[in-house]
């Protein structure tokens, strides 16, 4: 039996250790997930909990057919589309705003998103290898940015550049991940 | 580098500048004219989101797995305390009467006694014989030890004990009345009367106790019972009675956040049980020993022999006292005491190491480390906190030797990650509240005996907000600080699934910044010194306690704090 299969059953018996440590394998996968429709830090890990408390009350009806990851990631979309469902109407009382139309789409996109989370996992190994080949340069403002929580402005003093400049920079990089990551996954798709 | 207006507002929206209407207008409908740029966009943001989950995934995965631990942790604790408990009194009980007469009294709460127990007379006398019989061994004692030269840290009883530290020890019960320190005859007219004596224990003792024919078996007597309490012996559970007398091997569980008892001994050592608390067992063999499996009781000792010291045994330490008064606090991992009078010895049961903690300190114990800390001075929240003019803050903070200490905020726009969202709550003549998205009573704070309550309403379909308030406590000088307190909610409107939790925040306003401390969930109540909130502060840093709302969970609740202390901590050597 795999260690995986192990913890699983370990904590279909009720072992908060083994699934303790099940959280820890698949925290990143949930957590990015529920944050690339959600912007607020505090409301990502809230409703990631949320699906973890929720993947152990049902983990006895986990059959096995699909990976954990992808359960996991079917729980966490309910858990996205119910927040959004109330923040876009919350948003539409208050106004059609740029916020909205994003919670909006955010919405649309992970209602569309059947099954839930099938393309997420490939998408985040494919993110994490393009990281790993961003140039040398590329690669540092990435992580100084993202990563060691340096802001625009601190990047701009350390380097002598204008803030907005380290912005355009940080945005470009992004859509150079983006194509990266839609390559690889399309060669993915394509074997 | 010149890039288009539509990329310089996107990315000045990404960035968390406020765009003026105008703006945003503007890239509104650039997104509306350009489906191509919108999809760009959307999926840039979610690449922002991805990377920003990511950084959080790596840099917090601890932190993250901490907060799903507490949570299964409280879903096992409920789930499994209540229904053990359950199942348990159905098998004990063994009569579907019996059961369902346990279940009115509950669902009845807090009514009155329960009715007349239909428990046979014979049990009825064999029962008063015990009780009897314990008074007379009580008296005996307490008259042999009159002979004896007084010792010096004798003590009758709790109320006689002099006040050694300003503030008294975590307590969640309201004040007593002066009670005798061992059963008086008038308390034995009481017992008589008593409605329901529960059944005569078994001869086998599962400790291997003298048998009653032979001694006197038993070892205290529960003095007081408030709420669901139940008596956990090797028939299984049954209710409690004030009165009874427990023999060796025999439990008490209180059930519910109220419920409360009092157990003293012949010489006059007494503890009381608060909510939600397991003492496993009592003994005596020879020095007394309790087992407290979850929950927490406070504890005034007399003067034990020293060759027969008193011990009470948590999951994680075991506590020695000879003589002195303190509280206790356990969980499944963690130990907490907080000495009033005297000298407590804990012992690590992981480590089998010692620290010893005498009045004023604190000391605590988990699987990994034992510590022990003085407290330099003590922050109690006001017991009485009023407003000196209506409809202004005046009074808010209070102040301690002239210095801001305590305050109540309202957050507004309802976002607590910004400093500048904190502003304080408004005196009304009655209670605090909001100056602002005051409709409905909330955000609100309510000083009463019980400590402070802070009123918070999650927002509703036809509210624009959420109405938070907020606790701060602002740090006086440099140094490390410890929080001692109680914290349970009381959801008055709506439902959540999921706990609510109290957001430990550490906020610095001359830096604008917030950092969490802890997020503990309110699924039941928690004392507040296991959840190690011991932190640095520097002066004028702000420590906020925040109820927090699980998100798509349309709540109102009163989130009461209960004895609550910041205490700024030296540690010992």
């Amino acid at each position: 039996m795999s260690d995986l299969r192990k913890l699983i059953a370990q904590a279909r018996e009720g072992s908060a250790d083994a699934y303790c440590a099940l959280v820890r394998i698949y925290q990143a996968r949930v957590r990015t997930y529920i944050g690339r429709y959600i912007r607020d830090p505090n409301i990502v890990d809230d409703l990631a909990q949320n699906t973890f408390l929720s993947g152990y009350r049902k983990l006895d009806s986990y059959r096995g057919d699909a990976t954990l990851g992808t359960w996991l990631l079917a729980i966490a979309r309910n858990e996205a589309l119910m927040y959004l469902r109330d923040e876009r109407l919350r948003r539409d009382r208050e106004g059609s705003g740029l916020t909205t139309m994003l919670a909006r789409a955010a919405r649309d996109r992970v209602a569309a998103d059947e099954p839930a989370g099938a393309s997420h996992e490939s998408e985040l190994a494919a993110l994490e290898e393009c990281l790993d080949g961003l140039h040398e340069h590329s690669g540092r403002l990435i992580r100084e940015f993202y990563f060691e929580g340096r802001t625009a402005r601190e990047i701009s003093e350390g380097s002598g550049k204008k803030e907005v400049s380290v912005w355009v920079t940080i945005m470009r990089i992004r859509r150079a991940l983006r194509e990266c990551i839609e390559a690889r996954t399309s060669a993915l798709k394509a074997l | 580098m010149t890039i288009s207006e539509s990329d310089s507002l996107w990315l000045r929206y990404l960035a968390g500048e406020r765009l003026q209407p105008w703006e945003e207008q503007r890239l509104l409908r650039f997104l509306e004219e350009d489906p191509e740029l919108k999809e760009t966009l959307v999926r840039d943001h979610e690449l922002d989101g991805m990377l920003r989950a990511l950084d959080r995934a790596r840099r917090q995965e601890a932190g993250f797995l901490r907060e799903v631990r507490s949570l299964l942790d409280a879903e096992k604790d409920r789930t499994r305390f209540v229904s053990r408990f359950r199942e348990r009194l159905k098998r004990d009980a063994g009569s579907s009467r019996f059961l369902k007469k346990i279940t009115t009294r509950r669902a009845s709460r807090p009514a009155a006694s329960p009715a007349p127990s239909p428990a046979p007379k014979i049990a009825l006398i064999a029962a008063e014989f015990l009780v009897g019989a314990f008074l007379l061994w009580a008296a005996l004692s307490s008259s042999s030890e009159r002979t004896k030269p007084a010792p010096q840290a004798r003590r009758a009883s709790v109320e006689e004990a002099p006040e050694v530290r300003q503030a008294p020890p975590l307590d969640w019960a309201p004040k007593r009345t002066p009670e005798p320190a061992a059963p008086e005859p008038s308390a034995l007219s009481e017992l008589r009367a008593a409605p329901l004596l529960p059944p005569a224990p078994p001869l086998d003792s599962p400790r291997g106790a003298v048998g009653r024919h032979e001694t006197l078996p038993a070892v205290a007597i529960l003095d007081r019972v408030q709420g669901d309490v139940y008596l956990r012996g090797p028939r299984g559970l049954t209710p409690a009675q004030p009165g009874h007398s427990l023999m060796p091997g025999e439990g008490i569980v209180s059930v519910g956040p109220k419920s409360r008892a009092s157990v003293t001994y012949p010489d006059a050592t007494r503890f009381q049980i608060r909510g939600d608390t397991i003492v496993q067992e009592l003994s005596q063999n020879p020095g007394k020993r309790v087992v407290l499996s979850q929950g927490s009781f406070s504890i005034s000792v007399s003067r034990q022999p020293a060759d027969a010291p008193m011990e009470i045994v948590t999951p994680v330490a075991r506590i020695t006292v000879v003589g002195t008064r303190f509280s206790v606090a356990c969980g499944p991992a963690a130990t907490r005491v907080m000495v009033d009078e005297g000298l407590v010895r804990l012992t690590s049961l992981a480590r089998e190491e010692t620290v010893d903690a005498a009045a004023g300190d604190c000391a605590g114990a988990t699987a990994s480390r034992l510590w022990s800390a003085r407290s330099l001075r003590s922050y109690a929240l006001p017991s009485d906190w009023k407003g000196s003019k209506s409809d202004s803050a005046q009074g808010n903070p209070s102040r301690v030797d002239g210095r801001p200490t305590w305050r109540l905020d309202q957050i507004w726009p309802d976002d607590p990650a910004k400093v500048d969202n904190y502003t304080p709550l408004v005196w009304n003549g009655l209670f605090w509240r909001a100056s602002e998205q005051g409709s409905g009573g909330q955000p609100s704070a309510e000083v009463s005996e019980r400590g402070l309550g802070l009123g918070v309403r999650m927002w509703w379909p036809d509210q624009l907000g959420s109405k938070l308030a907020s606790l701060a406590f602002v740090a006086p000088a440099d140094g490390v600080y410890a929080v001692e307190g109680a914290v349970q909610t009381d959801i008055w409107e709506g439902a959540t699934q999921k706990p609510l939790a109290l957001q430990v925040l550490k906020m610095d306003r001359k830096e604008k910044q917030i950092t969490e401390v802890a997020s503990i969930p309110l699924a039941t109540p928690q004392l507040l010194e296991l959840q190690d909130l011991v932190l640095p502060l520097k002066a004028q840093q702000e420590l906020i306690f925040l109820p927090r709302f699980p998100e798509r969970s349309h709540v109102a609740c009163t989130v009461l704090f209960e004895g609550l202390k910041v205490h700024r901590m030296v540690s010992k050597p």
